[in-house]
């Protein structure tokens, strides 16, 4: 059972790498830093539904380290870590609080995921300026949270069916 | 218990409601933004300190140099000012459509081009603000 879920884990990690590498492949909005797809949060998603909050710590704090070693660079990593923090904290508090899907929580993550980015670049260049990206930020933030949590949510039904014993 | 209770991933009442209000927030912001006033003066800052005031009637190359070697280079002609080089990494702030004229009054940053990278800003200001 351990190998298994660290067999699992390095998985994890593999598949957070590649969707975002990917990402940078696809950039949505030429000149709109933060405006992205998101897929990373594919991976901390289902990591949360699937396993624990601890792993998906562990997990976020290595995509960002690795994604930003790899691919967006150093610059990039103060973003990432603020907006990954923020984003993960929402998720993991409104995945407690009852009523709320996978897609809610997903698009609680991406909006906080954003909300973090711009709260270092509000230190960076004045709120001002900040908070003129809000909207097109949080609207974006909307759209591919609802889809990514779309997503993740098939990929754990369909996890389920395969797998009865994750059924509890 | 996933049984019993609606599976996590079918969308809920709840979470149209907070979708609604992120999007009233959005909503809310972006009318915000738009309804800045569209002048004819930028200002520059580095950081959060003005840098350099100027008029878009006024063609001119205005350089932002700084001491550790950032650089950007702001192109103002045909009262639009844009950024036309950046020596940071990502280039966004070449990407985002010209300040001023007709151009500006839908921009997704509203009255500013920004390189974050270099912690450049640039802001559309009316006369006299």
């Amino acid at each position: 059972m351990k190998a298994k879920q660290a067999a699992h884990f390095g998985l994890l990690t593999a598949t957070a790498l590649i969707l975002g590498y990917l990402e940078q492949l696809v950039p949505i909005a030429p000149g709109l830093p933060g405006v992205k797809l998101g897929l990373g949060n594919l991976v901390l998603l289902y990591s949360l539904y699937a396993y624990n909050i601890r792993q998906t710590v562990v997990l976020m704090v290595l995509k960002v380290l690795l994604c930003s070693l790899l691919f967006s660079g150093p610059v990039a990593l103060l973003y990432s870590l603020a907006g990954g923090i923020l984003s993960l904290m929402a998720m993991v508090l409104l995945k407690r609080i009852s009523g709320f899907s996978i897609i809610g929580v997903s698009a609680v993550g991406a909006v906080f995921h954003n909300l973090g980015q711009l709260g270092v670049a509000a230190l960076i260049v004045g709120p001002l300026a900040a908070l003129s990206y809000l909207p097109i930020l949080m609207l974006s933030a909307i759209i591919t949270g609802v889809l990514t949590g779309f997503i993740a949510g098939s990929v754990l039904k369909a996890r389920n069916l395969f797998e009865p014993s994750n059924r509890k | 218990m996933q049984n019993r209770k609606a599976p996590f991933w079918r969308v809920t009442k709840r979470d149209l409601l907070l979708l609604g209000g992120f999007l009233l927030i959005a909503g809310l912001g972006a009318a915000y933004v738009f309804s800045q006033s569209h002048g004819d003066r930028i200002r520059i800052y580095v950081g959060s300190a003005l840098y350099q005031e100027a008029d878009l009637s006024e063609d001119q190359v205005i350089l932002i140099q700084q001491e550790d070697g950032k650089e950007n280079r702001l192109v103002i002609a045909n009262g639009q000012a844009y950024m036309e080089s950046a020596n940071c990494p990502n280039r966004d702030c070449i990407a985002q459509t010209p300040l001023g004229g007709e151009d500006s009054q839908l921009r997704a940053l509203g009255n500013w081009i920004i390189c974050l990278p270099n912690q450049v800003s640039v802001e559309l200001v009316a006369e006299g603000e």
